[in-house]
């Protein structure tokens, strides 16, 4: 096991791994994220010293099928 | 882990919930039309698994069958990618525009008695095609979306259709970087929040590319603000799902089922990969990657990797940064 400090700012505001076998990469991981703490309440910064989990993946509308309506084919890629 | 260290029954309560999953304080606010009165109550409801907990499965979420412009039937796909190329799970995508209704029941049937809870788990999807835009594949999803793309500029009307109907999981498909063509990669990946809700994942090599076009696409989209975690796909079009050669989805989970791959999926806790068993197990302040967003400016993380072949040995990790930076280059691990 290796541990490292990341330092995020507005220039470092993601961070992924690239882990390679020579000069061949073979893994690339998920990235970890930064935001800046939104300041509220004169300055004071509501979520300092807090780190928080992301809920923007979560959706939950009913999906329902309504037919096929056609496509455009897929002859610029493969 | 539950601790419970004081009760409020009232209805008349509102409850804030904060912390999605890890959910550390509910507060109370007593009824605030009397007299703004305020109880804090603590209710730390850990329910949160440890990450010593969590195995890392390999899989394989973009193939295709003789439903599309692949080989063989939805059965054989699942049951080859089971028995065969031993995965953990697998995902048959055909292209949506030659997919019939009845195609996608098969393939949903195909998945469904399949399965092996803890064993081997399912999806079932499409891929959505547009020769502007490129391709995306929609997981559990039974609606085929427009595909009016011949047509100048639609984005705005597929996004909009996608926001009213979301798949329960999108993944943006092999991205190869062309800044030349400015409505390619969804318009060179220009943001947009409500979409990027419903897309968690990108290609980030697939069995067609061999080059690196992917992961400056990945760093392009990452640059604009979207939330995408990688993954290697074969994008098989023979009857070789999930053996075509050492590209893997690797994702983080409690457990192996539909719900926690879903969740796992979606949350982003994954990385893509070449090699069929490498392990990294990277975290930070205790969070895994892909699903974590930091407001605070340090953080301190831990690296693990490993490989059960001997063979396999890794010699460096590079951390990239904002525009494609190596931030750091780690050489003793």
């Amino acid at each position: 096991m290796v541990g490292f400090n990341l330092n995020f700012s507005e220039d470092n505001k993601w961070f992924y791994l690239r882990i390679k076998k020579g000069d061949e990469v073979i893994v690339w991981s998920a990235p970890f994220y930064y935001e800046k703490p939104v300041s509220m309440d004169g300055g004071i910064d509501a979520a300092s010293d807090e780190d928080i989990i992301s809920d923007a993946f979560y959706v939950g509308e009913k999906l329902g099928y309504e037919g096929n309506n056609g496509g455009c084919g897929c002859s610029f890629l493969r | 882990m539950f601790y419970f260290t004081e009760i409020c029954t009232s209805t008349k309560y509102l409850i804030f919930l904060y912390k999605f999953l890890k959910i550390e304080y509910f507060v109370f606010v007593k009824n605030v039309l009397k007299k703004f009165e305020v109880f804090l109550f603590f209710l730390v409801f850990d329910f949160v698994v440890e990450a010593s907990e969590y195995k890392v499965y390999f899989g394989n979420i973009h193939a295709h069958c003789e439903y599309s412009d692949g080989k063989g039937t939805a059965l054989e796909a699942y049951i080859y990618a089971r028995d065969v190329a031993k995965l953990h799970f697998f995902s048959l995508t055909d292209h949506m525009e030659q997919l019939t209704p009845d195609e996608l029941s098969e393939t949903i049937r195909a998945a469904e008695e399949t399965r092996i809870e803890g064993i081997y788990e399912t999806l079932w999807g499409f891929e959505w095609g547009s020769p502007i835009y490129n391709h995306s594949n929609m997981f559990m999803t039974e609606r085929f979306y427009s595909v009016d793309c011949y047509v100048n500029d639609r984005i705005k009307k597929f996004y909009a259709e996608l926001i009213r109907y979301p798949p329960v999981i999108m993944q943006f498909n092999h991205p190869d970087y062309n800044p030349n063509l400015p409505m390619y990669n969804y318009h060179q990946y220009e943001y947009n929040k409500d979409v990027d809700k419903l897309v968690s994942l990108i290609e980030i090599k697939s069995a067609f590319d061999k080059d690196d076009r992917h992961e400056m696409s990945y760093i392009q989209a990452l640059d604009k603000g979207w939330h995408l975690s990688p993954v290697c796909n074969q994008d098989n079009h023979d009857s070789d799902w999930g053996s075509k050669n050492g590209c893997r989805v690797a994702v983080w989970l409690p457990s192996l089922t539909r719900e926690s791959l879903i969740e796992g999926l979606k949350r982003g806790r994954t990385y893509s990969t070449w090699n069929q068993n490498v392990i990294v197990k990277w975290l930070c302040d205790g969070r895994w990657a892909g699903e974590t967003v930091f407001t605070k400016e340090m953080v301190h993380c831990e690296l693990i990797v490993s490989d059960p072949d001997e063979t396999d040995m890794y010699t460096s990790v590079e951390v990239i940064t904002t525009g494609g930076k190596v931030y750091k280059t780690i050489n003793d691990f």
